[in-house]
């Protein structure tokens, strides 16, 4: 009986070419060249990634690509592609449960183990999740409702993407997966006949961090298959308007209700929207528990101390001060393409901002953007040119100069106060790491009386001030 | 009319050698290589014309960083200089469809995987301006003008020698010399189809040698090895196939160019088996082993020995050539040997000319260069006979079994310099173009 799967290898052998080596046919190997050709082969992107494509317009392929160095066979352009060539009616949903398996089997008896695997629908284990996933994923919903006909792109810039971003995007994003192909991680579009829906690109830029729905939080390694296979039907369901919805726009500045209750009321489409999503992360309440404290503990202690240090059992409330001073000093030390940024307040340590009365007649291209760059990138700034009397340990700096990502923005942070509580003689080291260790909480807790520590830490425009004091 | 009459263009003599197609349409403007790239993957009849059914396969990574994403001529119809088939919309290089002074020649290189084809067409498409190991060189007299694209590459993309992955390119140039133009049009086949489709390969290769007037020439790059590697590809059955069918369709019309550019002679080595064959038959032998047992890369020291083989006609190296002909027992290591002394025989050509100071194209028609290279040539016909006896025999196929059969052999190879890897009389296929083209007038 005919197999519902074949296992393909195709590599360059020395005196043939691009040939499959087992499984296959060269026409098969030619097609794939338009994939294979042209991938990274230098460090750090050498080991490929996932595709799932139909060469020749017959059987799907689902495998692993990579490019081949050209010190090995001493030609440029060489690549290799391992994987399984499956008949239409096998359900691959399967395969980011098992792409650790994927990427290492290049053998007929264990690519054959994992064509057994794949029709059983036995993931060995969820991958890894990226935290750009649920921003990438929003981008690319938002793309399809669009009608925006242009490539999809899952942006790149870590190797680490390759495994914990794009099989996420595969199951999850706007295409049903039985239909999505998706390229190998590249620098350039793939050119292909039936043409990807997905192609990561290296070194695309991400799109402006989002707020995020909360049930994004439920993703974690330990979720099943079924549940996010499930989950994934829910964001394609035509009838969720969740992504869709003129709301979603205005996620960067909103923040998503955690509970019913907190759902606007009048806006029956945000409820229902709620009550579908509520029924799909049902599953995954205790996870979605477990994360929420995560996020929430840090913080969470930093005011429990604060409170406790400074016998305060007032709630912290909006900043009363008048933030037209303190936003001319920011003005004047930063340069004019700053200035209009730095005219907003941005997020402070909890993720949230601080409205000011007159914040909502000023408003520039980059600030609408994003919200959180204006006072990371002064702070930024600020560490690559030094301060007088600290040292910015080599990773800060490499971190400022870099494009930071989600936990770079707190260490930036935290530099920043650690910058301003030296100043302030608090604490004794001069040595800058960003981390929020013993000396920074003992710190806090010595000269916690300090009528501004509150303010410190929640109002970055102040923060900004103090950073610059000399 | 008018205007076709104008650019040179006549429907008769228009034709795309990939899908057969009279006819052509100007085109207008410029988009981005990867603009290009993902229209022409949409394009099921430019796909399937250059037999590339996936899509459009991109330069390797390492290249990109030096090259960009260049401009290349749009798919939109208008009026600029470029032209595409009408049919399977492909990029046809003026040698394709102009008419005029030029004499038209087309030239389709076979061969094995990894033996060299695009690198050596490109030493005849764009040669090298400084390049110390030419026969003639170059100058404002004598040059060699590229059509700048290679749909969907650029020659300045190719010129970085990697791998092709496109099945089929089109490529063209034109040489001026002296004594008129060549229009030079190409077709660039990968490796790996000589192994797959002959029968599709050998369709295209007819209708780019026969579609269209002058003269065609079918050449096989062919890579010395110890180890012959041409056993996995079909190499010599589509060449039989195709010579034979295209001397039929010739109809005495024209003849068919048939050669072998034999690349890599840089990797025989000089043995001590070719050192006594030499001193059993050839006398005197004495400066041949000198420069057999000299560095190829410092060839300065063995000039002398190199005048002395120049002196009464280029008498030791007749001598030579009659014994490698006359000695049908050579030992494949004796061969090998011998390879390596024409691999420095060609060395030396080149840096007496540049030492000497004395116009290159003047000593090559005027100076006895002509004849030196000559007698080269045809010691490495004979050398690759014996060296071929064991592979399969290609050459017998080359002659069709007539020993008189016109074919020859285009010994080159590579130098490491400071700078590159140069190549040796690399120049050799522009030589015999411009001879070829003068010949069919």
């Amino acid at each position: 009986m005919r197999k519902k799967y074949e296992a393909l290898h195709v590599t360059y052998v020395q005196h043939q070419g691009q040939v499959p080596t087992f499984g296959g046919s060269p026409e098969i190997a030619n097609a794939l060249e338009s994939l294979g050709t042209g991938m990274e082969v230098s460090s750090p992107w050498e080991r490929g990634g996932p595709i799932v494509w139909r060469p020749l317009n017959e059987r799907r392929f689902v495998g692993w690509m990579q490019g081949i160095q050209t010190s090995v066979f001493g030609r440029q352009g060489a690549w290799e592609c391992r994987g399984l060539l499956v008949d239409d009616d096998v359900d691959i949903s399967a395969w980011p449960w098992l792409l650790k398996k994927m990427r290492q089997s290049n053998t007929e008896g264990s690519l054959d183990e994992l064509g057994q695997l794949l029709l059983k629908r036995q993931g060995e284990v969820a991958p890894d999740q990226a935290s750009e996933l649920a921003t990438v994923l929003t981008a690319l919903y938002r793309q399809r409702r669009a009608g925006d006909s242009s490539p999809m792109t899952i942006p790149m810039d870590i190797p680490m993407h390759t495994t914990a971003l794009l099989p996420w995007v595969w199951l999850l994003g706007p295409f049903d997966p039985q239909q999505a192909y998706l390229g190998p991680p590249r620098r350039t579009l793939a050119a292909t006949s039936p043409a990807l829906v997905y192609h990561p690109t290296i070194g695309a830029p991400f799109t402006p961090a989002i707020q995020l729905p909360s049930f994004m939080d439920s993703l974690k390694k330990q979720m099943t298959l079924e549940s996010a296979i499930q989950l994934g039907k829910y964001f394609r369901d035509p009838k969720t308007k969740w992504w869709g919805s003129p709301q979603v726009a205005e996620l960067p500045q909103r923040q998503v209700p955690l509970s019913r209750e907190d759902a606007p009321a009048d806006k029956e489409e945000k409820a229902r929207a709620y009550d579908g999503v509520s029924r799909y992360t049902k599953l995954l309440a205790p996870l979605r528990a477990k994360r929420h404290w995560l996020r929430v503990l840090p913080w969470a202690l930093v005011i429990f101390l604060l409170l406790y240090i400074t016998q305060l059992l007032r709630p912290i409330g909006p900043i009363r001060d008048d933030i037209t001073d303190i936003r001319n000093t920011v003005h004047s030390a930063s340069s004019p393409l700053r200035k209009t940024a730095a005219a907003k307040s941005a997020l402070g340590l909890s993720g949230q901002a601080t409205p000011t009365a007159t914040e909502s007649a000023i408003t520039t291209s980059s600030v609408t953007a994003n919200p959180t760059q204006p006072a990371l990138d002064i702070i930024r700034e600020t560490i690559t040119r030094g301060v007088p009397g600290v040292t910015f340990s080599d990773q800060m700096k490499k971190m400022a100069k870099g494009k930071p990502n989600v936990s770079d923005s707190a260490r930036l942070h935290i530099a920043a106060l650690q910058t301003v509580f030296f100043k302030r003689n608090w604490t004794t080291d001069p040595k800058i790491d960003g981390i929020a260790g013993n000396g920074f909480f003992a710190a806090m807790k010595n000269r916690g009386s300090a009528d501004d520590l509150v303010r410190l830490l929640t109002d970055d425009q102040y923060l900004l001030v103090e950073l610059q004091k000399r | 009319m008018a205007l076709k009459e104008f650019f040179g263009i006549s429907n008769k003599d228009i034709q795309c050698p990939l899908c057969g197609s009279r006819e052509s349409w100007a085109t207008e403007g410029f988009v981005t290589f990867d603009e290009l790239r993902v229209a022409l993957a949409a394009l099921p009849g430019w796909r399937a014309a250059h037999g590339s059914s996936g899509g459009v396969a991109d330069i390797p990574s390492q290249i990109r960083q030096h090259t960009g994403s260049p401009q290349m001529p749009s798919l939109t119809q208008g009026s600029s200089e470029h032209r595409r088939c009408a049919t399977c919309r492909s990029l046809l290089p003026p040698q394709f469809w102009r008419s005029g002074v030029a004499q038209p020649l087309a030239i389709t290189v076979t061969g094995a995987v990894g033996h060299g084809k695009t690198t050596w067409l490109m030493s005849l498409l764009a040669p090298p301006r400084l390049s110390r190991y030419g026969i003639i060189g170059f100058n404002e007299h004598h040059t060699v003008q590229p059509y700048d694209f290679v749909e969907p590459y650029t020659i300045s993309m190719l010129e970085w020698e990697f791998r092709s992955a496109m099945p089929f390119l089109l490529m063209g140039c034109t040489i001026h010399h002296p004594e008129g133009l060549v229009d030079v049009r190409t077709l660039d086949i990968k490796g790996e189809m000589f192994a797959t489709n002959t029968e599709d390969v050998s369709k295209r290769i007819e209708s780019h040698l026969l579609g269209r007037r002058g003269g065609g020439g079918l050449l096989v790059i062919e890579k010395f090895s110890k180890d012959g590697d041409r056993a996995a590809t079909n190499i010599a059955g589509t060449y039989l196939r195709l010579s034979t069918r295209i001397k039929e369709r010739l109809h005495g019309r024209s003849t068919l160019w048939k050669g072998i550019i034999w690349t890599f002679l840089d990797s025989a080595a000089w043995n001590d088996a070719a050192e006594s064959w030499l001193h059993r038959m050839v006398v005197p032998s004495g400066a041949l082993i000198a420069i057999g047992r000299g560095k190829a890369d410092a060839m300065g020291p063995l000039a002398a020995n190199y005048e002395e083989i120049r002196q009464n006609n280029d008498g030791v190296l007749i001598s030579l050539l009659k014994a490698v002909r006359g000695d049908e027992d050579m030992d494949p290591d004796e061969v090998e040997g011998v390879i390596a002394l024409l691999f420095r025989l060609q060395l030396l050509y080149s840096s007496y000319v540049a030492r000497k100071r004395v116009n290159r194209l003047d000593y090559f028609y005027r100076g006895g260069g002509q004849r030196y290279v000559t007698i080269c040539q045809e010691l490495a016909k004979q050398l690759y006979m014996h060296w071929d006896a064991d592979l399969g025999g290609l050459s017998t196929i080359l002659t069709g079994g007539d020993e008189d059969d016109d074919w020859q052999v285009l010994p080159c190879g590579r130098l490491a310099s400071p700078q590159a890897n140069e190549s040796v009389w690399s120049d050799q296929i522009v030589i015999e173009a411009i001879s070829r083209a003068s010949r069919l007038r």
